[in-house]
Formats: C-alpha cells, sequence, structure tokens
C-alpha cells in the first residue's frame, strides 16, 4: 500500500532539565542553536515536515516548557504522544540514571496501547564537549537492554546527528503502523480555530 | 532538587484549579514573573480529573481527612457488580469465538476487577462541564491561542424527561422543523418566540420583557400561547430552569443557548477530550512557555503580609523549610490556611452530585452519543438536574461503558437529591448484565456534596493585603464565572493590562539573540559557557 496520505506524528522530548531539550528541538526545526536560555518566551511545540519513503510526515515536537524541572509535567503534555524522545547529558551522569524513571512515567502517563513496542529514541547530547561522563558504550547497551531502543550521540550546538536521530524516529514510528493507517485512538476531535464559523457546519445556524 | 527553587516572584498562584491557573496565565503572559504551585500531585486541585485509581485514592482522602471535607465531603462509592468475573464466563467468551460470527457479542460482564485492571483508560471529573460554543471560555481559548493545547467534541443531542420518558430536544431550526412532536403551527409561535429573544437586550429599556420583570419565565411562555410539551422544552431543557424561575433569567439562558448554536456541531455544548481536568493545564501550559515556574507537590504552611516601604505590602510564604516571597499571592481556597478566608463563611446553597458508571448510554443512538439532559424537578422541594453523560470517544473510560455525571443544588444530601432521577434512567439493581433492558444497568457510583463557589461572597474577596483567594466551582453548565472571576483577579494585580492578549505561533517566534546556523559559527568561547551548570 503505498498511500501518500499525510501524517501528523506528535513528538515528545523528555528528560532532565538541561540536558538540551529545547536546543535539540530548535535545532532540528530551525537550525539554530543560542547558548542563552531565554526564559521569556519559551519553548512551546514546533513543527517540521520530513519525507519518509516519499511519504509527508509533520512532525509535532512538543517541548516541556520547563515543567519538567520540578516534576511537574501533567498528564496532559503526554496525550496522544506517537513517539518519545528520551535526552540525556554525555557529561551529566545523572541525566543518564534519570532516563529510566522518565522511561517510566511516559508508559505510566501516556499509557500507549503497546507499551512493549512503543517508538522511543534515547539522545546523548552534548557530546562536542571535552569533559564527557557517560561512555557511548555504557549508553548502548543500557539501550540493548531496553528492547534495543535506537541510540544517537548528538550535539544540539553543532548540529550532529539532530536530522538523523528525528529521521530515525519518524521511520519507526511508521514501521509500526498497520494498513498504512496510523491508528488513532480518537478520531474527529475537535480543535477551535479564530475563523471556525465557515467550518464545522453540519450543524444548521441559529434557530432564528 | 527542590532547594534550586528560586525564591522571589512578583505573583506566586498556589492552586492549580481553573481561576488560579488563567490568573497565573494572564500574569505571565504579559510578563510577571510567576511561581505556580500546588500540594497534591496532580493538577487542577478541585477541578481535576482522575483515573479510576486516582479517583479511588480521592476518595480515601478526603474521608479521612476532615480538612479536607470544606469543599467535598459526603462521599459514598458503591459497587453495584462482582469483585471478579465468575469463571464460566470466561469460558463462554471462548466459545463464542467459534460461533457464528454475525451473532452479536454478549455484552461484556464487567467485573471491579475490570475497572482497577484498565484503570488508565479512565478519566473521571470532579467538575464537570461544557462549554457554550460562544461562551467567554471558547472565546478566551481562541483570542489567547491557548485553543491549541485542546481538544474537543461536540455534545451530539440535549434531552428532556417528559412524560416520564427521554425525548430529544430540537436545537436547530432543522432539528424544529423535523421533528414530529411539534405541530406547524405550534413550530411558527415557537420561532417568533425564539427571534424575540435573540433580539433581546438588556441595555434597551424599550423591550418586549419591559413588563416581564416580576414574572416567571413560565408565564411569559404560557402567555406566548406556547403548549405544555413546547413551554416544557424551552423551560426545562433549553433555559435549564424551573416553575420559579425568573422571566429574564430565563430569557438570557435561553438567548446564550441559541446564541451558541451551529457554530460547531447540533447542539450548543462542546465537551473536553479527557474531561473538564484538562483545562486548567492548558493554561498552566501557557504560563510555562512564558517563563513561569511549576511545582507541583509543594503544600504551604504559612502566608504572611507586611507593608514594606511607601505603603507596598510583601506576601511571604513557608514551604518545606524555604521562605518564598512576592508582591501578589492568588490562592485558590481548596489550599488557603484558614485566617485568610473571611471569618464568617459565605451563605450558599452547596452542590449535591453524583457520577455513575454503566454499561449503556441512556438512550441508544447510531453513533456514539454525548449527551447533556435536563431533568425538571420531580417534586416540589427539588431543584432541576442536570444530568452529562459521556463514553469512550471523549477518553472518559474504556469501550463499552459510560460515565454519567448529575449535578443539582442541595436539599438534603446527594443521594437523597439524586438517587430519584438516576433511578429513572438506570437500573440500579446490580443483577444479571447480560440481560438486556430498556435501561443501562449501573455498575459503580459516587455520591458527594461540594460546597458552591459561585455562592454570594465567595468572590476574590480576602483578609489580607495582596492577597486573592480563588472560589471553588461553582453549579454552572459553563466556566463563565471562572473566567471572569479570574479576570477580576487578574486586573487587580496588573491594572490596565490586557487580559490573555493571543500568544504567537511558534513559527512566529523570532530569535534575537546570538544565534548561529549550526556549526558555521564556532568559536573557542561558546564551549566555555556552553556548559549547563552541573552539580
Ligand atoms: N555544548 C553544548 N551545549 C548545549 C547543547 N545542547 C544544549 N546546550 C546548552 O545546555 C543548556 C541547556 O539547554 P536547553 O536546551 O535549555 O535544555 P533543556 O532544559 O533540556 O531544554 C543551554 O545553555 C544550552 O545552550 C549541546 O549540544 N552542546
Ligand atoms: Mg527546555
Amino acid at each position: 500500500m503505498s498511500s501518500k496520505k499525510k501524517v501528523l506524528l506528535k513528538v515528545i522530548i523528555l528528560g532532565d532539565s538541561g540536558v538540551g531539550k529545547t536546543s535539540l528541538m530548535n535545532q532540528f526545526v530551525n537550525k539554530k542553536f543560542s547558548n542563552q536560555y531565554k526564559a521569556t518566551i519559551g519553548a512551546d511545540f514546533l513543527t517540521k515536515e520530513v519525507i519518509v519513503d516519499d511519504r509527508i510526515v509533520t512532525m509535532q515536537i512538543w517541548d516541556t516548557a520547563g515543567q519538567e524541572r520540578f516534576q511537574s509535567l501533567g498528564v496532559a503534555f503526554y496525550r496522544g504522544a506517537d513517539c518519545c524522545v528520551l535526552v540525556f547529558d554525555v557529561t551529566a551522569p545523572n541525566t543518564f540514571k534519570s532516563l529510566e524513571s522518565w522511561k517510566d512515567e511516559f508508559l505510566i502517563q501516556a499509557s500507549p496501547r503497546d507499551p512493549e513496542n512503543f517508538p522511543f529514541v534515547i539522545l546523548g547530547n552534548k557530546v562536542d564537549l571535552e569533559n564527557r561522563a557517560v561512555s557511548a558504550k555504557r549508553a548502548q547497551q543500557w539501550c540493548q537492554s531496553k528492547n534495543d531502543i535506537p541510540y544517537f550521540e548528538t550535539s544540539a550546538k553543532e548540529a550532529v546527528n539532530v536530522e538523523l536521530a528525528f529521521q530515525t524516529i519518524a521511520r519507526n514510528v511508521l514501521a509500526q503502523e498497520t494498513d498504512a493507517e496510523l491508528y488513532n485512538e480518537f478520531p474527529d476531535q475537535l480543535k477551535l480555530t479564530a475563523n471556525d464559523n465557515g467550518r464545522n457546519r453540519d450543524g444548521d445556524n441559529c434557530a432564528c | 532538587m527542590d532547594d534550586d527553587l528560586p525564591t522571589d516572584f512578583q505573583v506566586i498562584v498556589v492552586g492549580t484549579g481553573m481561576v488560579e491557573s488563567i490568573v497565573a496565565a494572564a500574569c505571565s503572559r504579559i510578563g510577571k514573573n510567576v511561581l505556580h504551585l500546588d500540594s497534591s500531585d496532580h493538577y487542577g486541585g478541585l477541578w481535576a480529573s482522575y483515573n479510576f485509581d486516582g479517583l479511588q485514592k480521592f476518595i480515601k482522602e478526603v474521608n479521612s481527612d476532615p480538612k479536607r471535607q470544606q469543599q467535598v465531603y459526603n462521599l459514598s462509592e458503591k459497587w453495584y457488580i462482582e469483585k471478579e468475573t465468575p469463571q464460566e464466563e470466561k469460558k463462554e467468551e471462548g466459545q463464542d469465538k467459534t460461533e457464528d460470527s454475525k451473532a452479536e457479542p454478549p455484552k461484556k460482564v464487567w467485573s471491579q476487577a475490570n475497572f482497577t485492571s484498565e484503570y488508565r483508560k479512565f478519566n473521571i471529573d470532579m467538575t464537570p462541564k461544557l462549554l457554550f460554543s460562544r461562551g467567554p471560555l471558547v472565546e478566551l481559548l481562541i483570542s489567547s491561542n491557548i485553543a491549541r493545547y485542546a481538544e474537543f467534541r461536540c455534545v451530539t443531542r440535549v434531552l428532556t424527561w417528559l412524560n416520564d420518558r427521554l425525548m430529544p430536544v430540537p436545537c436547530s431550526r432543522a432539528d424544529v422543523f423535523a421533528t414530529e412532536a411539534v405541530s406547524i403551527v405550534e413550530k411558527r409561535m415557537l420561532m417568533k418566540m425564539l427571534t424575540s429573544i435573540v433580539g433581546y437586550n438588556e441595555e434597551e429599556m424599550n423591550n418586549e420583557f419591559k413588563d416581564w420583570n416580576d414574572k416567571t419565565f413560565k408565564e411569559y411562555l404560557t402567555h406566548k400561547g406556547l403548549t405544555p410539551n413546547l413551554i416544557h422544552y424551552v423551560l426545562y431543557a433549553i433555559a435549564g430552569g424551573t416553575d420559579k424561575m425568573p422571566c429574564l433569567e430565563g430569557v438570557k439562558e435561553c438567548k446564550k443557548f441559541l446564541m451558541s448554536l451551529g457554530r460547531y456541531g447540533n447542539t450548543p455544548f462542546l465537551w473536553p477530550m479527557y474531561g473538564s481536568g484538562e483545562l486548567p493545564q492548558c493554561f498552566c501550559r501557557l504560563c510555562a512557555v512564558f517563563g513561569g515556574v511549576y511545582c507541583l507537590n509543594r503544600p504551604i504552611d504559612k502566608v504572611e503580609t507586611k507593608t514594606v516601604d511607601e505603603g507596598k505590602t510583601m506576601v511571604t510564604i513557608e514551604s518545606k523549610s524555604k521562605t518564598l516571597n512576592c508582591d501578589h499571592l492568588v490562592i485558590g481556597i481548596n489550599e488557603c490556611p484558614k485566617e485568610l478566608l473571611s471569618p464568617e463563611p459565605a451563605e450558599s446553597c452547596d452542590i449535591s452530585k453524583a457520577i455513575f458508571i454503566t454499561n449503556g448510554t441512556i438512550l441508544p443512538s447510531e453513533k456514539e452519543p454525548l449527551s447533556l439532559l435536563r431533568f425538571p424537578p420531580l417534586t416540589e422541594e427539588d431543584n432541576a438536574v442536570t444530568v452529562l453523560e459521556v463514553g469512550p470517544a471523549t477518553g472518559s473510560c474504556p469501550k463499552g461503558l459510560f460515565v454519567v455525571y448529575f449535578i443539582t443544588n442541595k436539599v438534603k444530601d446527594a443521594e437523597s437529591d439524586l438517587m430519584p432521577y438516576a433511578e429513572k434512567i438506570f437500573d440500579m439493581s446490580g443483577g444479571d448484565q447480560t440481560v438486556t433492558s430498556d435501561k443501562p444497568k449501573c455498575l459503580w457510583s459516587l455520591f458527594y456534596n461540594a460546597a458552591d463557589g459561585g455562592g454570594a461572597g465567595s468572590g476574590a474577596a480576602s483578609g489580607a493585603d495582596g492577597v486573592f483567594v480563588c472560589a471553588g466551582p461553582d453549579s454552572g453548565l459553563d466556566f463563565d464565572r471562572a473566567v471572569s472571576q479570574a479576570e477580576e483577579i487578574f486586573k487587580q494585580i496588573c491594572p490596565g493590562e490586557e487580559f490573555l492578549p493571543r500568544a504567537p505561533d511558534p513559527e512566529e517566534i523570532v530569535f534575537e539573540d546570538d544565534v548561529t546556523h549550526g556549526p558555521e559559527f564556532r568559536r573557542e568561547d561558546d564551549d566555555a559557557d556552553g556548559d549547563a551548570p552541573k552539580e
């Protein structure tokens, strides 16, 4: 089935505060990196179209908006995620140790249909830095032990492997779908937009 | 980790209920430095949704702690099904696969164990509410661009209880003309009357209703020559009133209903996906996107206000042996230390609520229905009862089940107030689930009472300067009151500032700081300051 139907994927990025989640998203979508973390307008979500085996896939990448800092992400953040990017900082072993709990937290909160085969990807970020503290081997071993989660070493700063990592995520989600149709647990949900008077017109106008 | 928590903010918001979350978002949006706390491990406070496990914990916590029974009390939970599915049932399921595949599958027999194992599929609201399609919350969500964080579903039908059975209420013009329950003459009369209601303008003194100030809506409808059935539809189902409803109130309610028609679906109402508890989280996200700091699991112990130089007040809060300072404290009534509340509790009529989980809809239809049912009072003393039935497509429960919410103004207690209504539409006997009857079976129920946050005196009042107490949920169908209260508080904290101006779309955000395009601009010193602080 070579359906060229447009696909929208909700991707969420998790990991400890400061590992580079926002930077990775910005690098992937905007091809930009900033050393200064600007708190005034934080990151929200960004969309980018990628092509996977000549299908157009729109990736909508959701940032934690900083709510992970004191473990305060609400369940609403996790709703309907199609895949999950787990990030740690290769120079900070604590952030690597946290991966397990982020993964568990995701599975509890998002409660995907098939948790065993849910598409995760692990990114070891900031490989451009000298003071590396988690070896590639250690990270790889851990990923293998977790049902072979794909692992990438990235640098949001120098745009190393960022494109490849996100491409792989999209590919892996698509590989799991059956019947060339993405599973949608709740079809026909309604989004409210400014000019919706002309749309959703299955109803009649005001009875007067 | 908590030790990293900064201590000085312009605004600290305690509690993540609807009002608090809207205020937090509004303050953060215009550049205030906001800290938002909640004593529990989830968002929503009195407005939260729970999965089945979370709900069990909530019931236990409230029932074992009198301090938590100020806002919600009289919780009484009841099962109508077995703990485990009987063994023979499982065998039957296996046999069915080999039998005629065209035969309708027998109704699933639910046990308490099924609820426990599928607990995550439940999202049960403590404060279920609908949104009028052109009501203040929908308009606010759209104008602020917070709508991008939420999904909705249209209420598919409005029902009422007429002549001892459930009746769909014609909502749109097409519905009215299609219905056989109403004669042509009645249709004309109805249309004429609805037109004058839509034309009603409070400001205009010389309107159609000027002589009806001291009369009831029912008197007006009767005067207009509407037949008893039509009066029933308009008074009970559309206006959600009782025989005592004042005319102008009825006119306003009807107008609101009519003005929200034709925007999204066949009825004027929307229901948030996964329940009303999602909505505060949408506002919190916006607050966070604009720099608000979030910290759940952070109870506060003490609040003090002091006057610093030039008569300015400063509020200090003790939390986990840390002192937090702010210019303005916004606090949910459920998080509020007693000494901050006005001494005399506001006189208000509390709310009686019930939640039922059933094995089918109250009135079968082709597609999964999402219903608003409005019961007229069954007896003189009763109030009107609002019923919301939501199914699996709303993310509220597993397939095969429905969650049904009942709300009324309290007369005696939740169970006495609501049971007679539940018995009209459910089979409460706890009998064999496979037997098909005309009513769905009730599998589980929870009755409870709640303080009415809409009652007089429960506004943004507080004893101390710089402290704003947010009321709990009110008994209204929509979020109007929460939105207006939040706006009031915001205007006092940030006079002259715009309330939730449109947030830019992510694509519209321009980067002003030193931006490098990938690797090209590498400089030595980048590496040095690129290190995130580590412990
Ligand atoms: N050297 C280096 N610094 C990075 C990299 N990614 C992010 N950073 C820096 O690490 C800090 C935290 O990044 P941020 O994206 O805000 O992390 P978040 O809290 O996970 O969203 C910022 O100062 C970034 O500039 C990277 O790949 N290399
Ligand atoms: Mg970030």
